[in-house]
């Protein structure tokens, strides 16, 4: 029984804490933002919008990648646990609702990522590891 | 023979050895004359190709100057636009269904095409953290066979943080889950119908007030190992009947005061388990005599929503207290709902049950005291990504009416 707990524990918590451990993919903010790591559990309310400012009071402004890449199908799996098209019904649920005003912004590559996140203070992105450059910063998450 | 054959061989060898010397100083005047040709030839070759680049420079020269339309001047740099008389600009969104149903009663079968809500929704980013946001439909209404004009929500939501937000106006009031979740978006929930408990006020229902004019204070607040959100209301409240809204003037003085608090623990993503408090003094109405006075109400709520991957399970239960200061009678009536859901694929099949028990004779919802058990079973195929067809089977018990079941086949839409 108490193996059994420990187990019902681990699914629970920590092994969604090492779903970035060989990931290619890593998550992006700007340079300024003093943050330097988070929680698995913040990530997710961060890329769901269900939190929208950064600990230091800016707001947080999300970018998506465009439907079909590699690094959308990683934050689909990895993060909102769901399909392209429920992540479509998520985001109009979120307008109607009045909890966002319009869909996040989305870029076709990593480039164009990196030029939002480095411009905009407050901005959170993903890209591939080897796409990134010292236009901005990387933010851990659960240390790695 | 053979001396013939030596003597001819000789000589031809000495023919060999002394016919080029004869003729070697004419052979050398030769060469240097066809170098002497090669070399004259190169100097016209070089002098030729030195007039052509001139001929060239001349022509393109002499184009420009017969055709000076097709020369590209270069275009001015714009200024920056200052966006001074720039207004927020608008987003339009809109959900719609259509359906056909087939009733069967014990005394009367009927079957209809119908038009559902036609629902349109703006919002606009008044500044960062300013939003407006307003929703209206044409809302087909059975008796009169026409679609009227609602204006359902206009509010204006001021963020401060995570934790506090404020939003004023017109909106759906922070009961419960379902009309905070899905408001008029037929297309957003899985089931063709609302629950019984969260119909609107200007149809059969009523049971909630479902609408709100007012303010609420809303948020939500990270604490140790779960999320809590609340919402604050202070608001007009219930109108004199159950349809009534009281969109421009409160009948009475007192503002309903709503509380809703959910907590989101982290251990279990998708879960929420929500409790609701209201309070609200419901003005009289002269043209009842049953109505002379006010009645007090308060309502108690309990959700608990499970929405994980493909999972979606919904309860909520609502007790509404009503004590009538002209009979000074107490009325208690009780209604939940349960849905669960799962997706495969693009197909959701889904089961609901609906209760209301009304305590009889309560004056401010007779005549529509209807006391209601109702399955539902039915299955949604997500065809497109804008778009749900829904099949469903319902069964509803009515204590003091004829049971009722109906198939029903709706088309719903975003768009």
């Amino acid at each position: 029984m108490n193996k059994l707990f420990i187990l019902i524990i681990f699914l629970l918590v920590i092994a969604p804490k090492l779903l970035f451990a060989d990931s290619k993919i890593v998550i992006i903010v700007n340079k300024e933002n003093s943050l330097t790591n988070v929680a698995y559990d913040d990530l997710v309310k961060i890329f769901k919008q269900d939190k929208k400012y950064w600990p230091d009071g800016k707001k947080i402004y999300l970018a998506m990648h465009e439907s079909g890449s590699i690094e959308k199908k990683f934050v689909l799996e990895k993060i909102y646990k769901m399909n392209e098209q429920d992540l479509k019904k998520f985001w109009l649920s979120k307008i109607f609702k009045g909890d966002i005003e319009s869909f996040p912004k989305t870029f076709a590559s990593n480039d164009s990522m990196k030029i939002f996140v480095n411009r905009v203070t407050g901005a959170v992105g993903y890209i591939t590891e080897e796409a990134l450059d010292d236009t901005v910063k990387v933010l851990k998450v659960e240390g790695i | 023979m053979g001396k013939f054959l030596k003597v001819i061989s000789v000589f031809f060898v000495l023919c060999l050895i002394f016919i080029p010397g004869l003729y070697a100083d004419e052979i050398s005047g030769l060469k240097e004359q066809i170098k002497k040709v090669q070399s004259e030839n190169k100097l016209l070759q070089e002098k030729l190709n030195k007039q052509q680049e001139v001929i060239d420079t001349l022509v393109k020269k002499v184009d420009n100057l017969q055709a000076p339309s097709l020369q590209k001047i270069p275009e001015p740099e714009m200024p920056e636009e200052s966006g001074e008389f720039e207004i927020p600009k608008l987003t339009l969104k809109g959900f719609a269904d259509f359906e056909y149903q087939a009733k069967l009663t014990g005394s009367e079968d009927h079957n209809t095409f119908s038009l559902g809500e036609v629902d349109f929704f703006v919002t606009s980013k008044i500044s960062e953290k300013v939003d407006f946001l307003t929703e209206f439909e044409f809302h087909p209404e059975a008796d009169t066979n026409v679609a009227d004009f609602h204006l359902e929500r206009a509010n204006i939501k001021y963020e401060a943080a995570d934790y506090l937000n404020i939003k004023v106006g017109e909106m759906h009031t922070a009961l419960g889950y379902w009309n905070q979740e899905f408001h008029h978006g037929s297309w957003l929930q899985t089931t063709i119908n609302r629950p019984e408990i969260y119909k609107w006020e200007d149809d059969t229902g009523g049971f909630l007030p479902l609408h709100a004019i007012g303010i609420y204070l809303f948020g939500t607040h990270e604490l140790n190992n779960f999320d809590l959100e609340y919402d604050l209301g202070v608001l007009n409240g219930r109108g004199k009947e159950r349809h009534e809204i009281q969109n421009m003037d409160d009948k009475n003085n007192f503002k309903a005061l709503s509380l809703s608090l959910s907590v989101k623990p982290d251990i279990i993503e998708g879960l929420s388990v929500g409790a609701v408090f209201y309070y609200d003094e419901i003005p009289e109405n002269p043209s009842t005599a049953s109505r002379a006075k006010q009645i007090d109400e308060f309502i108690i709520g309990e959700n608990i929503v499970y929405k994980y991957e493909n999972l979606e399970l919904l309860a909520e239960f609502f007790n509404i207290f009503h004590d009538d200061k002209t009979s000074g009678k107490d009325y208690d009536t009780f209604g939940f709902y349960a849905q669960a859901g799962y997706k495969i694929d693009k197909i959701t099949p889904y089961y609901r049950f609906d209760y209301i028990d009304f305590e009889q004779t309560n004056p401010y919802f007779t005549p529509y005291d209807i006391d209601i058990q109702k399955h539902t079973a039915g299955i949604r195929w997500d065809i497109f990504t804008w778009n749900a067809l829904k099949f469903e089977y319902s069964y509803s018990d009515k204590k003091t009416q004829e049971n009722e079941q109906s198939v029903t086949i709706n088309t719903s839409f975003a768009f």
